[in-house]
């Protein structure tokens, strides 16, 4: 018997705090990780970590920031603690998302093709070295604001900005020395 | 300027992180340059592109059952402290004590329990257990807290009162504390039911951290 029931007090809090920046979490760490497996195994330890500090999260302040860090860091951790952790595509992932690639307004060629596109480019980041691939997929993909990245990241603006030049400069060179890109130029 | 010096500033461009001259600069140029103006129309589709990378969707369910995993995992870690107390104890997070309660009649008993020492800003677990030989319904607890201690969901509170049940056997008093200050001082819980009463003196201490006040789960990161 338990006869004050904090702990149901706290998960409801815990969920009320952590649920808005949930699918959140998950899209960055599915392009950390880059399949979904990995991605809910990564969100689903985040929690296990973070539920008994349900005290702390509450007296945090940009709690979106500072969860992505939180994730970020432990995916480090886990890619540190594996040697490498593999990233790419499962199969799995691909066959799902090319079904949930639009097919009202194009055809299946179609959209086999701009699949092969985007599937390239995903290649293409996964291809640039880890600060680089990180930093890209945080602020072009899933639009963490420099400011944000600062605490993320924990870096100063000036190594940010000068990091993102080279990283975006590093994926045009991927994608410029693609075979298929023609011309020494991809298309989209 | 001429077509390296606007294709070296196109991200920033992009990025509206130039000064105004420098975007007048640039604008200038690509009036008048079709080369550096294709540039950055394909800088500004691979940005489009790269924002619509799909993402696998959540799989049905998952979001409530990460939440209940998290909450269970923290009840199985709890339970099993049952099992070591000396364990738990060395690893200073959570203290146990289990009293065979109630069988001792009045006059009004006072127990004198081990010191929980607390980290200041650092919220700690802190479980009583209470054995009872019977069930014993209603029962008046009482919660009193040192200056400087609060318990997590009572702010602004430093005696809480409630009235519950205890049942037959195991009976457990999860408590919260977080120290906003150095204390040294002592948590009173105290148990009346038909008239008897028991109080619990557990002597408490808050500490500050040496190593300051960090987020979970950061640390620094070693890539330049």
């Amino acid at each position: 018997m338990n006869i004050f029931p904090t702990s149901h007090r706290r998960r409801g809090r815990f969920e009320q705090l952590v649920e808005p920046h949930f699918y959140r979490l998950y899209r960055l760490a599915y392009r950390l990780t880059s399949n979904q497996h990995d991605a809910e195994d990564l969100v689903q330890e985040l929690l296990t970590r973070l539920y008994p500090k349900t005290a702390q999260l509450q007296q945090v302040d940009e709690l979106k920031t500072w969860l992505a860090r939180a994730l970020y860091n432990l995916f480090i951790d886990k890619l540190r603690a594996r040697g490498s952790m593999v990233v790419g595509h499962t199969d799995d992932d691909l066959s799902q998302r090319l079904e949930e690639l639009p097919g009202e307004t194009v055809g299946p060629e179609q959209c086999q093709e701009r699949w092969q596109a985007l599937d390239q480019l995903n290649q293409a980041l996964n291809q640039l070295r880890e600060p680089h691939r990180t930093l890209l997929i945080m602020h072009d993909v899933e639009g963490y604001t420099l400011t944000e990245l600062q605490q993320i990241l924990d870096l100063p603006l000036g190594t940010l900005k000068s990091r993102l030049h080279r990283a975006r400069g590093g994926l045009r060179q991927i994608l410029a020395m693609e075979p298929f890109a023609g011309n020494g130029r991809v298309s989209y | 300027m001429n077509c390296n010096n606007v294709k070296s500033l196109l991200d920033e461009y992009i990025d509206n992180d130039l000064t105004l001259p420098q975007r007048a600069e640039i604008d200038a140029h690509l009036a008048s340059c079709a080369a550096c103006d294709a540039e950055l129309q394909t800088r500004r589709v691979l940005q489009m592109k790269l924002r619509e990378l799909p993402v696998a969707p959540l799989r049905p369910g998952f979001k409530k059952q990460a939440f209940r995993q998290a909450a269970r995992s923290h009840e199985k870690t709890s339970h099993g402290f049952f099992l070591g107390f000396g364990s738990a104890v060395a690893a200073g997070l959570l203290i146990w004590f289990g009293l065979a309660f109630w069988q001792v009649q009045v006059p009004p008993t006072v127990v004198q329990m081990p010191a929980v020492v607390l980290q200041v800003e650092h919220p700690q677990d802190l479980r009583l257990v209470f054995n009872a030989n019977e069930d014993l319904q209603p029962v008046a607890f009482s919660l009193q807290l040192p200056a400087g201690v609060l318990l997590e969901g009572y702010p602004q509170q430093r005696e809480i009162s409630w009235k519950d049940r205890l049942t037959k056997g195991r009976n457990v008093l999860n408590l919260v504390l977080i120290a906003s200050q150095q204390v040294n001082g002592e948590v009173v819980a105290v148990i009346s039911h038909q008239g008897k009463e028991r109080r619990f003196h557990i002597p408490l201490k808050a500490e500050v951290n040496r190593s300051g006040y960090r987020l979970p789960l950061v640390k620094p990161l070693d890539y330049s």
